[in-house]
């Protein structure tokens, strides 16, 4: 998904792999772009609000586009004008789970969804110094590595957890101060943890949508309710509950009741979490880096490895 | 087979990236970061890192 690698595959005449860690860019009719959290919708109206939505995104992205066409141009590379225009026309790697993204009928033959390259640490102890009560739920609450910072986001969920009536464990990734982790009403606090570990233990996880975490969720068979702040974080939560899994909410809806309610909606309705149990029971299938390189072999013919 | 792979400085790409790598290096493959200077790789089985402006010069990274 750089376009770097685009370009410089056919520069150099190599074969080219593209690697989707986060939502793929591909296009598809009726499917928008990553960092829209719009629907699916391959209907005429869908069609317009997509286009309308590149539009933007190609006058935003207007100085990647002169260097893609610069670098296109001296290389004599023809006509490549956007990061859509430099991925691989044969061959994508998705970290995607198989069900987790929106269908594509139209373009999506060569996307190879494996899920996740790197799964967690099982391995990985339950941290001794947080003892949730059994009879009620447990949330994990983490906005991720890049937005562990949102330290009033943070405090409104443990407040709404509180409200809500269950426990919460908040992972701010280390990017809190002393004092304003303490700030948080949370039943626990903690700059990490192992992630695996905890959710392993999870009724719920509330989450910024960074595509790491949704699939490490549903993996453990844990719904999610997500709060999507940025990078492809809408697109991920557009799917979340799309698929079923859990709820997401927009910007407009980060208030402490908001969160209130939709965590007691999705702990209360059995569907999200048999959602996400129903991913959890296919997981060990997902090929991860394996068939990555499988895929790979396949693509560029190594003999004697390839396979479908 | 030798890899290049390129990808945006970004832990949860760089980590998939590394996976990636590191199931190349164990089938025997040589795969190679193409990334920008200073990028740290966590994998065990760290590739080459490159400048990316090295391209044209880095021995590593220049097609045999």
């Amino acid at each position: 998904m750089e376009p770097a690698s685009g370009l410089l595959a056919r520069a150099v005449g190599v074969p080219l792999v593209s690697v989707a860690c986060a939502v793929p860019m591909d296009p598809e009719p009726g499917i928008p772009l990553p960092f829209l959290g719009w629907p699916h919708d391959p209907t005429a109206q869908g069609l317009r609000r997509n286009a309308g939505g590149e539009r933007v995104a190609d006058l935003l992205m207007t100085p990647q586009s002169r260097t893609i066409r610069r670098c296109a141009r001296a290389w004599g590379l023809g006509d490549l004008r956007r990061l859509q225009d430099c991925l691989s026309p044969g061959l994508t790697l998705s970290q995607m789970a198989p069900g987790f993204d929106y269908a594509r009928p139209v373009n999506g033959a060569h996307i190879a969804q494996l899920g996740p390259f790197r799964r967690g640490h099982a391995t990985q102890d339950f941290p001794a110094d947080i003892r949730p009560d059994p009879a009620r739920p447990f949330v994990y609450a983490s906005l991720g590595t890049l937005q562990g910072h949102r330290a009033g986001l943070l405090a409104r969920i443990a407040r709404a957890c509180r409200q809500a009536g269950v426990q919460v464990l908040v992972s701010h990734a280390g990017s809190l101060t002393e004092a304003q982790a303490q700030a948080i009403p949370a039943d626990w606090v903690r700059g990490f943890v192992p992630q695996q570990a905890v959710l392993e233990r999870a009724d719920l996880c509330v989450t910024h949508a960074g595509l790491n975490t949704a699939l490490e969720c549903l993996a453990a068979g844990v719904p999610m309710l997500a709060l999507p702040l940025t990078h492809d974080q809408p697109g991920v939560a557009a799917r979340i509950a799309h698929c079923g899994a859990g709820l997401r909410l927009h910007p407009w809806q980060r208030g402490t009741a908001s969160i209130a309610h939709a965590v007691r909606d999705v702990l209360d309705d059995p569907r999200y979490r048999r959602t996400a149990q129903g991913f959890a029971a296919q997981a060990d299938g997902w090929g991860g880096a394996a068939a990555a390189v499988d895929r790979i072999e396949a693509a560029i013919k190594i003999p004697g490895r390839a396979t479908a | 087979m030798r890899a290049v792979l390129i990808c945006p400085p970004l832990p949860s790409h760089l980590r998939a990236f590394e996976a990636l790598a590191q199931e190349l290096t164990r089938r025997g493959h040589q795969a190679i970061f193409l990334t920008e200077p200073g990028t740290a790789l966590q994998s065990g089985a760290a590739p080459t890192v490159c400048a990316a402006t090295a391209w044209r010069s880095c021995a590593a990274c220049r097609p045999t």
